[in-house]
């Protein structure tokens, strides 16, 4: 071989082997099986197995209505899509065609983004008819002006779950006052059973119940206000509000793994009568179809405290599937969607302890009691507040549950609020 | 005078060592316990049911019913996962061998201007953080419609691994004796079959230690993994477990099954390789 | 005929580093130039100038995390580092039939890292957990904290985890390196009558020192770099006890929508790990060690 033509040798093996790595991962790239014409995908954070897998069952219907067409159901681990999972789906190229979002302020952030479209039109089409009523779209318009999100279900965010067994065996009646609800605390925790067990390790568990205390105390407009970022952290009222999350630290009512263990963790532990109440939103039901073996438990909401707020307000939020204003199939999701809300689709997500936003939620199915009950009460609610982290600025909502988590783990409640608003001026 | 001395010394030291045996084993035995156990108990409480995890950590199971393994296979897309991180890791370091050994090649054996400037970023890469860029990197991969495709891991793996693979594979290249490479020149090979038939094989130890290296770190790799991958069929295993674990959080039973089922394999290709892979992992540090 | 193989190199070097120059420097680049931005990813990018840093060294949470990632970079040099020269020590006392032991102590480096951080979450569980089981059966209830959810002994659970996952990892290099050193020096000293653990720390040790540096440095570099461990296990909490840089970094960025603030944080860690790396590498050159030669 004569040297000059060593490198063009070189460099054609060069090519080839790159060649052949490329040609390998163009192979191994292309996404399996997706002949269909249409292909489109929803994402939404894992709600449990028995919710989850409904959808698959919801997929299957929709791919025999219309043959030429795929769902893609995306499910992420419920905190990873909440935090970074959604928010880095949309803005991949491949975003999905509807995905799961609360009502409210992240709704509308997202169709600032532009990543929302107003499906005010299909709803009023046939598919919908008589589906919804009118204050099932609360929270889903921006300024009052279309509709972005097609309803699924509404979530009271937090009530007292409590074993039944337990108060029975101790006596104890439903308290309807912060001193009955410590009174009760203590008759358990001198039982030798822990009163309440909480998974605070992603903070929003906690975190939701001290924000429904801190409207409660606050009145409704100061605790938007605070959420919000415009008014003070560290006022005196919030200090305030926050002296009864310190009470069931100081007094020792709760678990004391409470911010290391993960929610669905402390779930099962209320279910198998570890402790004697739970604090946590409506989804509890949906758990329980599977994991509560028979426990006998009720629920009441938190009880009145002194405060400026509505006394019987209820947290809670509506939730729904928002359609990718870039969609390039927004009328074939809607399809879908429409099958997420007909009468079937109702009974799915019923039969699975969700309370679903349709004008028939529980009808022919064998609902849970409590599942209707609550939502009732979220229907009938005077006030409806909406949790700080799903309802408001999620940085103020970080600050502020970082500091309900230092408080519940003993800390004090002065210093960690004083950290919280240190954080918050730095966004304001 | 000095023999006499150690044949007294190692009688001596041959009647204590029983007891120094047994205590040295029993160190050591304790000591891998803290490394096995926790494993072992993992794949017990596979077998038990989730009241049985809760009232008697400890207790053994009582029935071996592999059913909740099947089921978690199925139940979980495990084998979508494993084929996943198959195919991301094999390409990915093929790719890192290939550009690695050619870079590598170029800069140990030519004496040419720009190769000081151009080895420099892959040094600076043994010690940056891929966070450091990380956040650049998503909107950069984004911009070439990248994200959600095999290519948002596997080119960054590739990049990630070059680093080391240039730096280790130009040090045993800059190892082997010049006259070999002058040899082989007069005897007419040009670069490309010098590179094949004398390099490739005199390589092939720093070639393993680079592989070995390469295929953990994309195994393992999480991070990215979790940020540029969402479609739930080309998710890789760290991220699949994540899943999984949100999904059947409080079903222990099938999640211990199914960190069994990935860990399980796992060993066994070690316990079967362990040679080749501490020699691997070492050979690159020690080199 | 010479004026041809010019090219040559550049065409070899021309796939990795177009490669790396796409997934690494050009990004680097990127990123340095958006930490003087103000953006959320799909608002109008404003120039902030340097507000992004000023706002950093105010953040307490960053500091606090790089409290946290050094005082983790001090456990695991004492808990992988020094653990694993002490392993090592151990298998090398006795030369044969160590290759159990070996391959138990490796074990834990071929799992990925979310398979460990889930199973150490439950090994260490206040409920069902390993630990806290065992301590309440030999009745040290006192000793059982809750150990991911005190903000006291977080840091030091995780790190824990940590050493256990590398000591392995460091025993084996240290193994590899002992194994070279000539026979006939550790003979001499064993005729002289030393002890083990003498012969391992005065001759053996000092004989590895090279390879104990390197350990070290990769001890550190990787501890900038950890992420998994601590995401899986608390998630930089209770109380950001167990913030570390990155985890803050990816919470900034893809959680509150910041990618010119979290450009910044990963701008700033850059520097510190680059400034270490080679603080480092002259400290070396200085008492004679091979550094990061090229």
């Amino acid at each position: 071989m004569a040297p000059s033509t060593a490198p063009r040798r070189l460099a054609a093996g060069v090519a080839a082997v790159s060649g052949a790595a490329l040609v390998l991962s163009a192979l191994t790239g292309c996404a399996p099986g997706s002949d269909a014409d249409v292909v489109i995908r929803i994402a939404m954070g894992s709600s449990g197995d028995a919710v989850d897998s409904k959808f698959d069952d919801l997929k299957d219907q929709y791919e025999d209505l219309y043959p030429d067409r795929e769902v893609e159901i995306i499910v992420q681990e419920d905190d990873v899509y909440q935090t970074t999972g959604l928010a880095t789906l949309l803005s991949s190229r491949e975003a999905p065609d509807a995905y799961f979002e609360w009502s409210g302020p992240r709704m509308r952030n997202h169709v600032a983004d532009g990543d929302g479209a107003d499906v005010s039109e299909y709803l009023a089409g046939e598919a919908f008819a008589g589906r919804f009523d009118d204050g099932a779209f609360t929270g889903m318009d921006v300024d009052g002006s279309g509709i972005y999100m097609v309803p699924w279900t509404g979530d009271v965010t937090d009530v007292v779950w409590y074993n039944k067994e337990i108060f029975d065996s101790l006596g104890l009646s439903v308290p309807t006052t912060w001193d009955e609800f410590m009174d009760v605390c203590a008759a358990i925790k001198a039982s030798g059973v822990t009163p309440i067990v909480e998974g605070n390790k992603d903070q929003w568990t906690v975190g939701n119940w001290a924000a429904h205390i801190a409207s409660r105390v606050l009145g409704e407009d100061l605790y938007a206000q605070t959420m919000n970022g415009e008014a003070a952290m560290n006022s005196p009222e919030m200090l305030d509000a926050m002296s009864y999350i310190a009470e069931i630290a100081e007094k020792g009512y709760i678990n004391d793994s409470v911010n290391a263990l993960p929610d669905d963790e402390a779930n099962t532990q209320f279910f198998l009568g570890k402790a004697a109440m739970i604090v946590i939103g409506s989804w509890l039901m949906a758990d329980a179809a599977t994991d509560a073996e028979g426990l006998d438990f009720d629920y009441f909401n938190t009880p009145a405290l002194e405060g400026a707020g509505d006394q019987t307000s209820v947290l809670g939020i509506s939730t729904g599937f928002m359609v990718n204003a870039k969609s390039e199939h927004i009328a074939e999701t809607m399809d879908f969607l429409a099958l997420v809300a007909s009468t079937e689709g109702t009974k799915l997500w019923a039969d699975a302890g969700l309370a679903p936003m349709t004008v028939d939620p529980f009808a022919g199915v064998d609902a849970d009691p409590r599942t209707v009950s609550l939502a009732t009460l979220m229907s009938t609610a005077s006030t409806v507040v909406a949790p700080s982290d799903s309802g408001y600025d999620i940085e103020v909502a970080a600050a502020f549950y970082d500091a309900v988590a230092s408080i519940i783990g003993g800390g004090n409640v002065q210093d960690a609020l004083d950290t919280a608003e240190k954080r918050v001026a730095e966004i304001r | 005078m000095s023999t006499e001395r150690t044949r007294t010394e190692r009688t001596r030291r041959r009647l204590a060592p029983r007891t120094a045996a047994v205590i040295y084993h029993v160190v050591m035995v304790t000591a891998s316990l803290f490394f096995v156990v926790p494993l072992i108990w993992m794949v017990a409480s596979s077998f038990k049911t989730k009241r049985e995890i809760f009232e008697s950590p400890f207790a053994p199971p009582t029935s071996f019913d592999l059913t909740v393994w099947t089921s978690a296979w199925e139940r979980g897309d495990l084998g979508v996962y494993a084929l996943n991180s198959v195919l991301t890791t094999v390409v990915s370091v093929a790719g890192i061998l290939v550009f690695g050994l050619l870079a590598a090649y170029a800069f140990s054996r030519f004496r040419f201007r720009l190769s000081r400037w151009l080895l420099l970023p892959f040094v600076l890469g043994l010690l940056l953080p891929v966070q450091s860029y990380i956040t650049a990197q998503s909107r950069w991969l984004d911009a070439f419609y990248l994200l959600d495709t095999r290519w948002a891991l596997i080119l960054p793996y590739i990049g990630l691994g070059l680093s080391l693979a240039v730096f280790l594979l130009k040090g045993y290249l800059d190892t082997l004796p010049r006259e070999l490479f002058e040899a082989a020149r007069i005897d007419g090979a040009g670069d490309f079959r010098m590179l094949v038939q004398l390099v490739l094989p005199l390589m092939r130890p720093g070639l393993a230690t680079v592989a070995t290296f390469s295929i953990l770190s994309c195994w393992n790799e999480f991070l990215l993994a979790m940020l540029y991958i969402q479609d739930e069929d080309l998710r890789t295993i760290p991220i699949g477990l994540l899943a999984f674990t949100g999904k059947y959080s409080t079903d222990y039973p099938t999640l211990f099954a199914a960190l069994s089922i990935i860990t399980i394999p796992m060993i066994g290709i070690y316990v079967i390789f362990h040679r080749q892979v501490i020699s691997g992992i070492t050979e690159g540090s020690v080199h | 005929m010479k004026a041809d193989r010019r090219w040559t190199p550049y065409l070899l070097v021309a796939p990795a580093f177009l490669l790396f120059a796409f997934v690494v420097l050009i990004p680097a680049v990127l990123n340095t130039a958006l930490s003087v931005m103000d953006w959320s990813g799909t608002n109008q990018m404003t120039f902030v100038g340097l507000d992004n840093f000023f706002r950093a060294f105010r953040d307490d949470i960053y500091l606090m995390a790089y409290r946290n990632t050094f005082v983790y970079i001090g456990l695991t040099l004492i808990l992988e580092v020094l653990a694993g020269l002490i392993l090592a020590g151990l298998v090398t006392m006795r030369g044969r039939r160590t290759a159990f032991y070996r391959i138990a102590f490796f074990v834990p480096v071929m799992l990925p890292m979310v398979v460990i951080a889930v199973l150490w979450a439950f090994v260490y569980s206040d409920d069902i957990g390993l630990i806290n089981s065992g301590l309440r059966a030999i009745g040290l209830d006192e000793w059982a904290p809750v150990w991911l959810g005190d903000p006291s002994t977080a840091l030091i659970a995780v790190s824990v985890v940590s050493g256990w996952i590398y000591a392995g990892f460091y025993m084996a290099i240290f193994y590899a390196a002992l194994q070279r050193i000539p026979t006939h020096i550790v003979e001499a000293a064993t005729l002289d009558g030393a002890s083990q653990w003498r012969i391992f720390f005065s001759i053996r040790v000092p004989m590895i020192r090279p390879i104990i540096e390197i350990a070290v440095l990769l001890c550190v570099t990787g501890a900038f770099q950890s992420f998994d461990l601590f995401y899986v296990m608390t998630n930089g909490g209770p109380d950001h006890a167990t913030e570390i840089i990155t985890t803050y970094l990816v919470e900034v960025v893809f959680r509150f929508h910041n990618l010119g603030y979290g450009a910044a944080l990963a701008t700033i860690m850059t520097v510190v790990v680059l400034a270490l790396g080679f603080v480092f590498t002259r400290i070396r050159a200085r008492a004679g060690g091979a550094g990061l030669e090229y």
